[in-house]
């Protein structure tokens, strides 16, 4: 049955596992979204979504990248379907501008959505 | 002559009794993971088979309880066709039986509960960083703080039945 020291196990693993969560900060949530802009079939850049900047893509299309959301601003092609799109921000999403061959998509570190065991 | 016969008298009734229990593992793995939880987390079981392992653990020894673990893992593959899940639950199984061999050969005076809690602990943390490896995403990791205290309730729990089936179990090899 339950002993002593199974008590002090018990005590030890969840301190360990909480001074663990606060000490490394790992967040559930942490994992890092990479902005990739491609522009006629090759990688025009990446960025991490960490901070806020603006990409002007050969001048013909501007990117807008906040931690929070990525957008096209500004596209010279005469649809703007790109513009209209307004923002991404998860994993996965895309805006692409077709008449400049364009693709703006957020990919994280894993290529994987979900998985189910 | 007798005694020799004991022996592998012993030893086919060691071996039979492991078998039903391999048996039972598997099935109580199985029917466990009809059970819907409501945690959202993968790992938040009972892990019910661990009773088993456990109980084998310490009637037979450490070689019995490996071979229980694998052939209750794969057993539970086979039948329910999750090959997917397979090196989740043999990696879990074995390494629980091992790190719960040797907390009751180093710390003294372990309960059986503080033995489950270990066990279902470090088969928590197998699972993850099989999962880590397979998806190959060094975050999922960080799961194993929270799957910490889950493990000492249901720890707890599986160690607490085992003492309990153990006793029931009259007959043992020591």
């Amino acid at each position: 049955m339950i002993k002593k020291v199974d008590l002090f196990i018990a005590i030890a693993v969840i301190v360990i596992s909480l001074s663990g969560y606060f000490l490394t900060g790992i967040s559930l949530a942490g994992e890092e979204k990479t902005v990739i802009i491609e522009s006629e079939g090759r990688v025009f850049a990446k960025y991490p979504m960490t901070e806020t900047r603006t990409v002007d893509v050969k001048g013909r299309n501007t990117v807008e990248i906040t931690p929070e959301y990525v957008r096209v601003t500004y596209a010279d092609c005469p649809d703007k379907l790109d513009v209209r799109q307004g923002k991404i921000s998860s994993c996965g999403g895309i805006i692409v501008c077709m008449p400049n061959k364009m693709t703006v998509r957020i990919v994280g570190e894993s290529e994987i959505d979900a998985v189910s065991y | 002559m007798s005694r020799k016969l004991t022996q592998s008298a012993i030893k086919t009734k060691t071996i039979t009794l492991s078998a039903i229990f391999a048996a039972l593992g598997a099935c109580v793995q199985i029917i466990e993971g009809y059970i819907p939880t409501s945690f959202p987390l993968p790992g938040g079981r009972l892990g019910l088979s661990n009773v088993v392992t456990m109980v084998i653990l310490e009637k037979f020894g450490l070689k019995y309880a490996l071979a229980v673990a694998a052939v209750k893992s794969l057993i539970a593959m086979l039948l329910s066709g999750n090959a997917s899940a397979l090196p989740y639950s043999l990696a879990g199984g074995i390494v629980s039986v091992l790190l719960m061999a040797l907390s009751f050969k180093l710390i003294k005076g372990i309960g059986h509960a503080g033995c489950g809690i270990i066990g279902a602990w470090s088969s928590n943390i197998a699972q993850t960083a099989v999962g880590a490896v397979i998806m190959s995403n060094i975050h999922i990791l960080s799961y194993i703080w929270i799957l910490g205290p889950v493990s000492v309730v249901t720890g707890a729990f599986t160690g607490i039945l085992a003492d309990f089936i153990g006793r029931t179990l009259l007959w043992t090899k020591k």
